[in-house]
């Protein structure tokens, strides 16, 4: 309160009174580390990801969830069973077991622990325009069937299952090769997702690019004259030479946005690969890059797939099995975002 | 066998402080309860910080000490951000006194934290933090100053605020045996010193007549960086071949910012027991510097000639990202009702409120400066008790105060549809309480 009476000094007292409170708390403790360390912040659980560690897989050596030199596991697609993203979980994958070639069915009760049950051979190279070997499979639930799309030599092919299992082939591609366009060879890597039911995209790479295509049926596709995603112009960038293996995913900003998400396999120049991100709001937009790739290292990934789950993104990739040169085979790794979430055992 | 090991030396050093709890939070409770809307109207030991010519209006010496508690209910989408809350005790003395016949008077004041004396708080350039909330309230701050009267009607003061700094040396030397780490032998060093970094204040009052008061502060800026150099250097021994290796880590980091400010106040007595006083400050807030780190570092191994090893590349420098904060203009306002309770004891009732528009431009891109408009709602209450005995010769009073801060909801849309970070709102509340106990001595 204000106080306005006549002054009269006894400052030697006030002076030690005053020297004694500030002593006593100068003796108060010094902190520990600061308590918003461990805060749940925004993120769009888009990237980055992280490999997984050894002490959040069951068996094997991490990150990887399917390794052998022989069996070559790679180019996965994901898809959930279940309604837990770590629960039971099928990877379709290119391998090669019992002497066959081709896309075999995985499962997983953990989303992590593949070799728990043995794999079901569900497509094999069968017409003739497929020319002998298929590949890069991209699984996804459709009203009541699973669609397989895949790579051939002659383009991108279908098969459709109603268990996820037995796939019945369309007997012609329903991407093949188109000249006069950008295109300068036949679609593979195909990437697909359903916007709304009966609007569906086609991600694709051809060459260095990838592509895009709209359809109502998944049989008929239309493409887009441009490409939706070309190398970065920026020499050092990790994408510098070619963009490919699209993995399409439609998602919700925390404010209801909807946003395109297309993950995909960029090459520098130095011979690397990573997993980057590029993303639209709306269809006439162009796709615009994250600011970095949202896996990259020595292992050199390659063909994202993804599941998406309450406060979690996993992320199958094809790696590098290990530095070592004994490791240099394929293998299918596992990463996680975002990175702060630790998958339980 | 020779086990693997390598030997290394770890140089670290550091400058780190934070910046000003006062600016956001007040200091003392009678002007805490109004809001600190008194440039124009303070008179103990809170004058150090709002006013140092008003320290020379005093007419008695003038002890307090205080405590203050304020929790921070600050959230990003939903979650709490948990940052720290403010505790602290608070105190100050002024003595006025004359050099010949021209009043004269000497302030002190001081914020001091309970919890924590400093802190550093380094970030990369995309993760959301309450930029101003939680770094800045968590520090010492010292205040000195001086004033005089040279005329009945006009006061001038001005002085020294202190922020307290740490600079630190860390330093390990030694060997790190890898598969038996009970084998190392590690040397550790630690060097630190409390520094202070100091910037000047300066304020006038003017009383043109017995019912108006008028005040003029200004209060320069203050930045403080955090610096930090590594690095590691030995050798990898793996029995067959060893490899030179050497790591060097430069960063610096804007860890705490005081803008530049200019205050003008009124008060008015409007009737014998009622006060209003209102405060109208300039802040600088375009001044503002990135807290981002601009970090580099470089991994130099040099593997024998046959040896394959896999290292990764040197990541790019960070450079810092402008933040772009705007000029603000903060309004407060206070109240005071002096209430006689019987001959030499008085209560008193007190309110205030201030708007602070937040500095902070959308953060629509690459950063994320979380912040929000503030609006600061005080109250309190006092009691004086004039003579109330030999110990205390002139008065004792004692104040509490409460402050509530809301800050609405605030939602950051990001142009780029890849961003990592996305949307998201933020908002919150912070509370405090505080109490100060005053002596007047005679």
């Amino acid at each position: 309160m204000t106080n306005r009476a006549r002054p009269r000094f006894r400052r030697s007292d006030a002076l030690r009174r005053l020297a004694a409170a500030l002593a006593l708390g100068g003796c108060a403790t010094l902190a520990g580390e600061a308590g918003d360390l461990d805060a749940v912040r925004p993120n769009a659980q888009a990237g980055p990801f992280r490999l997984i560690t050894q002490a959040e897989l069951a068996t094997g050596v991490a990150p990887n969830v399917l390794s052998s030199p022989s069996a070559r596991y790679r180019e996965p697609s994901a898809l959930a069973l279940g309604e837990s993203l770590v629960g039971d979980v099928a990877l379709y994958a290119v391998a090669e077991l019992g002497g066959q070639s081709g896309i075999f069915r995985f499962r997983a009760p953990d989303a992590r622990t593949f070799g728990a049950e043995p794999p079901d051979a569900v497509l094999g190279a069968t017409e003739d325009w497929e020319g002998g070997a298929i590949a890069e499979p991209e699984a996804a639930r459709v009203g009541a069937e699973i669609w397989l799309f895949y790579s051939a030599a002659g383009g991108i092919g279908l098969a459709r299952s109603a268990d996820g299992l037995s796939f019945e082939k369309l007997p012609a591609p329903v991407l093949g090769a188109m000249a006069g366009t950008w295109e300068d060879g036949p679609p593979s890597s195909p990437g697909f997702v359903a916007l709304a039911p009966g609007d569906y995209r086609l991600f694709y790479a051809v060459g260095s690019r990838i592509g895009e295509a709209t359809s109502m049926d998944g049989i008929t596709w239309q493409r887009r004259p441009e490409p939706a995603l070309e190398p970065s112009l920026q020499q050092d960038a990790f994408d510098s030479v070619a963009v490919g293996d699209p993995e399409p995913e439609l998602a919700k900003s925390a404010e209801g946005r909807s946003i395109l998400r297309v993950y995909y396999t960029g090459r520098g120049g130095n011979g690397t690969s990573g997993i980057g991100l590029a993303a639209r709001f709306r269809a006439p937009d162009p796709l615009a890059r994250a600011t970095s790739p949202v896996l990259a290292g020595s292992r050199n990934p390659s063909h994202p797939a993804l599941l998406r789950g309450p406060g979690l993104a996993l992320l199958f990739v094809s790696a590098r099995a290990g530095s070592p040169s004994s490791q240099d085979f394929p293998a299918i790794a596992l990463a996680v975002a975002p990175a702060t979430v630790v998958l339980p055992r | 066998m020779r086990s693997p090991a390598i030997g290394l030396t770890l140089l670290f050093a550091a400058v780190h402080a934070e910046a000003n709890p006062v600016d956001g939070f007040g200091l003392g409770s009678r002007s805490s309860a109004m809001a600190g809307a008194v440039s124009a109207e303070a008179r103990d030991f809170s004058a150090n910080y709002y006013n140092p010519s008003a320290l020379a209006l005093a007419r008695e010496t003038d002890l307090s000490l205080g405590y203050v508690f304020v929790t921070q209910r600050l959230k990003m989408s939903g979650q709490d951000s948990q940052v720290d809350p403010v505790r602290a005790l608070v105190g100050g003395v002024v003595a006025p006194g004359a050099i010949l016949t021209l009043p004269f008077a000497f302030g002190l004041a001081v914020h001091l934290p309970d919890h924590r004396l400093s802190r550093a708080r380094s970030s990369g350039p995309e993760e959301p933090r309450w930029v101003l909330w939680d770094n800045r309230p968590q520090l010492l701050y010292l205040a000195a100053n001086l004033a005089i009267r040279p005329v009945e009607w006009l006061s001038l003061g001005g002085g020294v605020a202190f922020l307290a700094a740490t600079r630190g040396r860390f330093e390990i030397t030694g060997t790190a045996v890898l598969p038996r780490p009970n084998d190392s032998e590690l040397r550790h060093e630690v060097d630190a010193d409390l520094t202070a970094v100091r910037y000047p204040s300066f304020g006038v009052t003017v009383e043109p007549s017995d019912w108006l008061s008028l005040g003029a502060v200004y209060r320069d800026e203050a930045q403080i960086e955090l610096a930090i150099e590594a690095e590691l250097r030995g050798e990898v021994d793996a029995a067959i071949v060893r490899v030179p290796a050497r790591y060097e880590l430069a960063s610096r980091t804007m860890n705490a910012f005081i803008p530049r400010q200019a205050v003008l106040g009124a008060s008015a007595r409007a009737s014998e027991h009622l006060t209003v006083s209102a405060d109208v400050t300039w802040v600088n807030w375009a001044a503002y510097r990135s807290p981002i780190s601009r970090s580099s570092t470089d991994l130099d191994v040099q593997p024998p000639p046959g040896i394959d090893l896999d290292l990764p590349p040197n990541p790019k420098p960070t450079s810092e990202i402008e933040p772009g904060f705007e000029n603000r203009l903060v309004p407060r306002l206070g109240v005071e009702y002096l209430l006689p309770l019987e001959r030499r004891v008085f209560t008193a009732l007190r309110a205030g409120y201030g708007f602070e528009r937040s500095p902070v431009p959308p953060q629509s891109g690459r950063t994320n400066f979380v912040d929000a408009d503030r609006h600061l709602l005080s109250a309190g209450t006092g009691v004086a008790w004039r003579s109330p005995g030999d110990v205390v010769t002139g008065s004792l009073r004692f104040d509490l105060h409460v402050l509530w801060a809301i800050l609405p909801t605030r939602t950051t849309l990001k142009d780029g549809p890849a961003n990592f970070v996305g949307d998201y709102r933020a908002h919150g509340s912070q509370l405090g309480v505080g109490g100060t106990l005053s002596m007047g001595l005679l």
